[in-house]
């Protein structure tokens, strides 16, 4: 293999895993496990509420007996996790923010994968040519 | 626990019969058994149908029918799609296990192929990092039977996953890999009918419509194909799946059972039967919202989802499928682990001068400790199976290219095979606590891949094929 293509996977593989601290409250892949606290089945609805000033949408889930609830899926932005009784009472979990990978990043990233694999196929074709 | 189906009695009845039947199955195959060769190897002479179910139902497993689902509610069609990629493992060893039956005849274990190829340095370094994954992938099987009997009935975490080890030991120490063999090809049909029934059962009663209505609606992310944690999910799954395969003693000892000529063939063919169950698998995880199915835990995401789309009666279906699946893989792992260390520990190391009897005895004695090692270790639930799993892959995509260089490039030397596999593990676990779990085997197969390459380009010997032809041996 070329050394400037070896060089090339190694700064593909630095940019990958660069800048990736971030706080406790943030969730980078979209999804998060609550703590409900609902094993008495008191609440019966978890609700998102996206923190934006101009935000229309609401997650919401259905409840059942259960200690945790994982929710997936979401998008960008801040969000507070309420939990609705069926007396109609309410109460909020800490907020959270999602804030996923830079595009760049999740690409740098995936382009370095497929240029393994795809060393990978041909090596191994060319391996097999030859014991042919 | 919500959608619980199945009351503990009947969980407990199912249990049983289960038991019973695979270790009276296990004992009626055990009958046959008379050498080493036939207990660990099933005599060599493995044809093309057993070969073929063996190799998919062994890949069919705790990945497929739990971690998929997993996967699939966490990084949405990429997870589902990067999950199938898997079947790569198997298709490209498909080569591999023609040329492995051809440069060892007589071999045992991936280790002893290491040992006669690289030397000792890296047969060390290889040898811990199987027994590593080895560990977790037992592990995970069994807490995912823990996992899966308290999501479909009321017994314990503790409870189902006692049972799923107590019966794969004991079946896996009666009839050795000849029984394995035998039952991966019923579980295998077993679960294939199971999959397909509730795919089907899923569609009809969730439309695409639907389901792509409430998708949008409550997860969006799931349906984006430039999210970015999936994105970098998609090719570590696929060198995870390459990695497992490559280098486990599962596939090894299989290849090595297969008689001549079968083993190409049904590595190839396992591989493209089992490419398109993942995606059957994961979907139903789409569906989990929509049918009112919020998880405690994300591993639990497919029993549950199937549990509510059957009722009470399709709880008790699931559980037999997804039973089944552990059962099929944890068994394997069982007697392919224990073949490495009785034939890479026990021989090489303590008891050279071993007769067939006595290393027989050793292969018994170590799938009881194995099993009860697992049991410790499972007690705590420490991560998601998801996670847990490709915790190893850090480990196992590192000897991608040793494995490949070794077979077919008479280039690289121990030394060099021995740092790759080091310096990729050791990355692959920086990429995992950095930055998560889906980035262990990518990072490790590129550094591996990238050490290689420095000691190919350095190499100034010519490994000698021979060798291997009278592998295995035993240290000095």
């Amino acid at each position: 293999m070329n050394p400037r293509i070896i060089y090339m996977l190694l700064v593909l593989l630095l940019i990958a895993l660069s800048g990736n601290s971030v706080s406790a409250t943030q969730v980078r892949e979209g999804y998060i496990s609550l703590n409900v606290n609902n094993k008495n089945s008191m609440y019966e609805r978890l609700t998102l509420l996206p923190k934006q000033h101009n935000a229309v949408i609401t997650y919401t889930y259905p409840l059942h007996q259960q200690d945790l609830a994982f929710v997936s899926g979401l998008p960008d932005g801040e969000y507070q996790p309420v939990l609705q009784a069926k007396d109609g009472s309410t109460q909020s979990l800490p907020p959270f923010t999602v804030k996923h990978y830079p595009l760049w990043q999740a690409g740098g990233l995936f382009i370095l994968g497929l240029a393994v694999f795809v060393a990978l196929l041909v090596t191994l074709f060319n391996y097999q040519r030859s014991e042919d | 626990m919500q959608a619980v189906q199945i009351d503990s009695t009947s969980a407990l009845l199912i249990l049983c019969a289960f038991g019973v039947a695979w270790l009276a199955w296990g004992w009626y195959l055990g009958r046959k058994n008379k050498t080493l060769d036939d207990f660990a190897l099933a005599g060599r002479n493995v044809g093309f149908a057993l070969a073929t179910a063996t190799a998919m139902a062994t890949w069919i497993t705790s990945n497929t029918t739990l971690v998929a689902p997993q996967l699939t509610l966490q990084f949405g069609v990429w997870g589902m799609l990067g999950y199938s990629m898997a079947a790569l493992g198997l298709l490209l060893f498909a080569p591999l296990a023609e040329r492995i039956r051809k440069l060892m005849p007589h071999g045992f274990t991936s280790g002893d192929f290491i040992l006669a190829r690289y030397g000792r340095a890296a047969w060390a370094v290889f040898i811990i990092i199987s027994l590593c994954y080895a560990l977790g992938w037992l592990v995970s099987l069994s807490m995912a039977g823990g996992l899966l009997l308290s999501a479909l009935s009321d017994l314990s975490y503790l409870t189902g996953m006692t049972a799923i080890l107590l019966i794969c030991v004991g079946y896996t120490l009666m009839g050795g890999l000849r029984a394995v063999i035998a039952t991966d090809f019923v579980q295998s049909i077993v679960i294939i009918i199971g999959v397909v029934v509730i795919a089907v059962v899923c569609i009809n009663t969730v439309s695409f419509e639907t389901l792509h209505t409430e998708l949008s609606a409550r997860q969006p992310e799931l349906l984006n194909l430039l999210f970015p944690a999936a994105i970098m999910f998609f090719f570590n799954n696929v060198f995870f799946g390459i990695g497992e395969i490559f280098h486990s003693n599962v596939w090894w000892s299989r290849a090595f059972a297969f008689a001549p000529g079968i083993g190409r063939r049904s590595y190839f063919t396992a591989g493209l039967l089992w490419l398109p169950i993942p995606i059957v698998t994961g979907f139903v995880a789409l569906a989990a919202v929509t049918l009112g199915v919020v998880p405690p835990s994300p591993d639990m995401v497919g029993p549950m989802v199937a549990a509510k789309l059957l009722g009470d009666i399709g709880a008790v279906f699931v559980f037999i499928v997804v039973f089944s699946a552990l059962a099929s893989s944890m068994d394997s792992l069982l007697a392919a682990t224990s073949d490495l260390l009785t034939q890479d520990v026990f021989r090489k190391l303590l008891r050279p001068d071993s007769d067939d009897m006595s290393l027989l005895k050793a292969s018994k004695v170590i799938i009881v400790l194995l099993g009860l090692a697992t049991w410790l270790i499972s007690l705590p639930k420490l991560a998601t199976l998801g996670a847990l799993l490709n915790f190893t892959g850090a480990f196992v995509a590192s000897t991608i290219w040793p494995i490949v260089y070794g077979i077919f490039d008479r280039r690289l030397t121990g030394k060099w095979a021995a740092l790759a596999m080091t310096l990729g593990t050791v990355s692959g676990l920086c990429g995992y606590f950095l930055v998560g779990f889906y980035v262990a085997a990518i990072v490790s197969c590129s550094v591996s891949l990238l050490v290689c390459r420095v000691g190919l380009a350095r190499a100034t010997t010519l490994f000698d094929w021979q060798q291997l032809q009278e592998a295995p041996r035993v240290l000095k």
